[in-house]
């Protein structure tokens, strides 16, 4: 074989695994792209045949999970991959062969899920949230939709070896003088994110299990009523408000390396960030998902809770990161007129329970939370192709007339 | 525009609306062209920057020069020169056991289509066929990373590398099974009907199993204390126990479970079934893997691979097997004795 094959086949370097990453999470990218333009297609002129209806659902599901678990989670980690141990003066990581492993996994879980248009009974099409009992082998039936989920384990796989190493390398291989408080913004952010990731992912592995199960032996976790819809609620969204974050924090310190960088000034308040995303974001992550909830039928008192520990959650940081950015970029602290509306609108948008209840479970948090009755339903329409099928929001399962604005009747 | 719903009417007024976001995607999606063509000119190296020039206080860069480890100071490179030096740090494992993976997980999605157990087999062909070379890159030192002396450890200092990946680890597999387990429960508390304890579970096969799982770590701990002492052969004595003991608590496992199938209790019987199967069933697949695991040290000790100063790998995997054991101490009583 030749060196360059041999090079990328078997690489366990970290700058080559990032890279690695890098570039298969720019050709996901592409293939959620197509997919999203696909869907624009379909929707730019009324009536419009480009797609059938549960290719159209195909193509919803699948946009979501490539863009948010194939193309924009790898992106972070190809950068962290490259640069982490850059900055904390480390050789590679931890386990630099399970970093390899990693690396294979997510891009062959991702081929996986992308088989899954191919066979029959098509791909996923449930949603990118993938509720049961909609992903349950009685509504989406089929080779491909399993393959597809068992794919998506194959990347929770890799995702939660990846933190492991990175955890561990963060925690324990840094050079000589390099102090976790001298450890720049980027280091932190990663080692937070794989934190979150080691903690949230293994829930979904949990669900998926559950689903795989119910899929291939015939098990009923989410067939049957007895919890059966909210079970899969609360394990989706308990790994689900975590992932919320694990995609954004990479991010975010990447924003906290690059401002101050050309804007040639250190970054202020680092020190600040750091304890308001240590203190505030992950753990509070873990304590808020019923927010994707609030219309399931939740006891209120956990409503409240959660509702708190949300605005808890989703003030001090852009609080922090914005006052820092802007005294790095401009050179002095933004006037407190606009530092508290920034922080306090971006919660007072997203959280209130009370808003989400009104508009049915559709702000922008609560986006997954489309169960309007107190016990979990049983199951209505059986056909694959009506739109009823895939919206399952109609209390004692009678659909609303369909192609009329407006959606379905609320509670 | 609610999702999933694929089309709307004439009627419903969106279409210009929807017409202008869709050639809003297509301006986007030729946008992304740029950026393509930025990476591939910059990939090409024609135009090239001096080193640090953003002028960067941060480490990647250079920029700051108290951190004396870094291979290459300044610019990272683009790997033409830094792949020859890491030659020792290839290895074909990683994508072998990950093909072989693949090709089992599509194995199990073709079983409805009836041609999945061929391509199940040769999946499981090649994951054991990786994990034996992995095994004996280790046995034979292959691969091999050198610890460097004097890293900042803070607050891990007391503990060895291997040690902290695997309590990592474990954290996960706790979080794991406590989905599943916690989902048992949550269904359970949803049911008032439940089969009552010693109806459908053999209570005193399931204490026996416990039993035989608790001796199991027994043995584990003086195998380690063994080898502590310098004695390779009462590691090797207490590490074929473990693995026997292990076997034993899968035999009783699987005799159970052929004894549940004969009585037409099935994955789909309902939910006691269901959540018994699939818990012990993942529990069992942990306790396969700690098998395979032991197998690998029962090897190495007979290669008299293990002494008194170099032996922590035997620890390392006691905590993987104590964690499964206490997994399967929560699992008894929620299942056999509840």
């Amino acid at each position: 074989m030749n060196a360059w094959l041999k090079r990328w086949l078997f690489t366990t370097y970290h700058k080559d695994v990032g890279i690695l990453y890098f570039v298969t999470s720019l050709y996901f990218g592409f293939i959620g792209a197509i997919l999203a333009m696909l869907m624009r297609g379909q929707l730019a002129v009324p009536g419009n045949g480009l797609l059938t209806d549960l290719a159209y659902n195909q193509a919803v599901t699948m946009h979501g999970l490539i863009m948010i678990l194939w193309f924009l989670s790898p992106l972070g980690i190809a950068f962290a991959n490259y640069f982490v141990p850059l900055q904390i003066g480390a050789k590679d990581l931890a386990f630099p062969r399970l970093n390899a492993l990693s690396y294979w996994m997510y891009l062959f879980g991702g081929l996986l899920a992308a088989l899954g248009f191919f066979l029959p009974g098509g791909n996923a099409n449930g949603g990118w949230t993938t509720y049961a009992p909609l992903a349950d082998p009685a509504y989406s039936p089929g080779p491909g939709v399993t393959v597809a989920f068992l794919g998506l384990a194959l990347l929770i796989t890799s995702v939660t070896l990846g933190s492991v190493n990175f955890i561990v390398m963060i925690l324990y291989m840094r050079a000589p003088g390099m102090t976790m408080r001298k450890m720049p913004i980027f280091s932190w952010f990663i080692f937070f994110t794989m934190i979150q990731m080691l903690f949230a992912f293994p829930t979904l592995l949990a669900g998926l299990i559950m689903l795989s199960a119910d899929r291939l032996l015939g098990t009923l976790y989410f067939a049957s009523t007895s919890g059966g819809a909210i079970l899969w609620d609360n394990l989706f969204w308990f790994f689900g408000h975590p992932e919320v974050y694990i995609v954004l924090m990479p991010g975010f310190g990447a924003i906290g390396e690059i401002l101050p960088a050309l804007a040639g000034r250190a970054l202020a308040g680092k020190n600040i960030i750091i304890a308001a995303t240590a203190g505030a974001v992950v753990p509070l992550s873990f304590l808020v998902w019923q927010h994707h909830m609030f219309v399931t039928g939740t006891v209120l008192f956990i409503v409240q809770f959660q509702t708190f520990a949300s605005f808890g959650l989703i003030v001090p940081p852009p609080q922090a990161l914005t006052s820092g950015l802007h005294i790095s970029v401009v050179g002095r602290q933004w006037s407190w007129t606009f530092i508290y509306p920034n922080g306090y609108s971006s919660g007072n948008l997203t959280v209130p329970a009370g808003q989400d209840v009104v508009l049915n479970g559709r702000t922008s948090i609560a986006r997954g939370s489309e169960r309007s009755t107190s016990s979990p339903r049983s199951l209505g329409s059986t056909s694959s192709t009506s739109r009823c099928s895939t919206c399952m929001r109609c209390p004692g399962g009678s659909p609303p007339t369909p192609l009329t604005p407006g959606g379905p009747p609320s509670t | 525009m609610p999702r999933r719903i694929a089309t709307y009417s004439v009627d419903a007024g969106w279409s210009s609306l929807n017409l202008i976001a869709s050639v809003g995607g297509i301006i986007f999606a030729v946008s992304q062209f740029l950026l393509i063509a930025n990476l591939v000119i910059g990939v090409r190296g024609r135009i090239v920057s001096p080193p640090n020039p953003w002028r960067s206080l941060a480490p990647e860069w250079g920029g700051m020069p108290s951190i004396q480890a870094l291979d290459a100071p300044g610019m990272p490179t683009n790997g033409n020169g830094s792949s020859e030096h890491h030659e020792q740090h290839l290895s074909s494992r990683p994508i072998a056991l990950t093909i072989g993976v693949t090709l089992a997980m599509v194995g199990f999605s073709l079983l409805e289509l009836g041609v999945g157990w061929p391509v199940i087999f040769v999946g499981l062909v090649v994951i054991a066929w990786s994990l034996y070379g992995w095994a004996r890159d280790d046995l034979w030192s292959k691969f091999h990373v050198p610890e460097e002396e004097g890293r900042e450890l803070w607050p891990f200092s007391k503990i060895p590398k291997i040690k902290l990946g695997m309590w990592t680890f474990l954290a996960g597999e706790v979080i794991l099974f406590s989905g599943v387990l916690g989902s048992y429960l949550f269904i359970r508390a949803d049911i008032p009907r439940w089969p009552s304890p010693g109806t459908i579970h053999s209570i005193p096969i399931g204490l026996t199993n416990t039993l035989v799982l608790l001796t199991s770590s027994l043995s584990v701990v003086l195998a380690i204390q063994a080898i502590r002492a310098g004695n390779q052969k009462r590691l090797l004595m207490w590490l074929t126990t473990t693995f026997l003991l292990g076997a034993l608590f899968l035999g009783i496992k699987a005799s159970e479970w052929a004894d549940l199938f004969s009585k037409g209790f099935w994955f789909n019987s309902g939910l006691p079934g269901s959540t018994y199967f699939v818990t012990t069933g993942i529990h069992g697949l942990h306790v396969t893997a700690g098998l395979i695991l032991l197998a690998y040290l029962i090897k190495r000790t007979m290669n008299g691979g293990f002494s008194k100063e170099n032996n922590d790998t035997v620890e390392y995997f006691g905590l993987y097997w104590h964690f499964v054991d206490i997994i399967w101490v929560f699992l008894f009583p929620l299942f056999y004795l509840l």
